[in-house]
């Protein structure tokens, strides 16, 4: 189990403004390789690598929440 | 999740032709008093499925772990869109949903696809970069606000001056009053 301050501060309860964003300009660009990463398919609740899809075909990833 | 409507258009579009589509859900980026801020896996599945049974969201939905392996990784904006090829390599990065913009870097895949197999020379590879300008949409802001509760409001405006898209010019203006 990871770092129990480190969810806290990942899952903020009032958003207080960030310097992280402004990693995303030089995180992963363009041409770079996606990083592959496991996620849990909400569907099945199995466990599954990003990979999987690309190997099937071009993806499209949107991040979101429900807030 | 504001911009699901056009993308579920792209969606059914793009998914005939051989593309993949995913949303990951990531940490709540406006907790407020009915959405709270994630504490376990179970309570982040649970306001996923809360998205998609509210939105009538058709794209599939995988759940980042509770410490965001997949959104830190990717750049932990809260509305970031990725479009990966075959290879694995991102072809195109987004800060927000831009449908239009997003339809012409699929078609451009797909022309791609067709110069391979007719075997057409390709010109040449290379890298744009450009500004987008999105309506705000005042009506999801409200929703939001309404959904997700009275302390997410404050969010919007704790937001500004941490956004990637400030340019240098309006970073050097002061706050407006």
């Amino acid at each position: 189990m990871a770092n129990l301050a480190e969810i806290e501060e990942y899952n903020y309860s009032v958003f207080v403004g960030s310097e992280e964003f402004v990693s995303f300009r030089t995180l992963v660009p363009v041409g770079s390789s996606a990083p592959d990463i496991q996620a849990t398919v909400l569907d099945t609740g199995q466990s599954i690598r990003l990979s999987e899809y690309w190997k099937k075909g071009d993806v499209l990833i949107e991040f979101g929440s429900f807030t | 999740m504001g911009e699901v409507p056009p993308l579920t258009k792209l969606y059914e579009g793009y998914k005939e032709r051989g593309f993949e589509f995913f949303i990951v859900y990531v940490r709540e980026a406006h907790p407020g008093e009915n959405y709270p801020h994630h504490t376990s896996p179970e309570q982040k599945l649970a306001h996923a499925r809360k998205l998609r049974e509210l939105e009538g969201v058709k794209i599939p939905i995988l759940v980042d772990d509770l410490l965001g392996s997949v959104h830190r990784a990717y750049g932990l904006l809260p509305n970031m869109i990725y479009l990966i090829d075959r290879d694995g390599t991102v072809v195109y990065k987004s800060d927000w949903t831009d449908a239009a913009e997003l339809d012409s870097v699929c078609q451009s895949l797909i022309r791609l696809d067709e110069m391979r197999a007719q075997k057409l020379p390709i010109i040449r590879q290379g890298i744009s970069e450009r500004l987008h300008w999105i309506p705000m949409d005042p009506a999801l802001r409200e929703r939001v606000y309404r959904c997700s509760g009275e302390r997410a409001i404050q969010d919007f405006f704790n937001a500004r001056g941490y956004l990637p898209y400030a340019t240098d010019a309006e970073r050097a203006k002061p706050a407006a009053a």
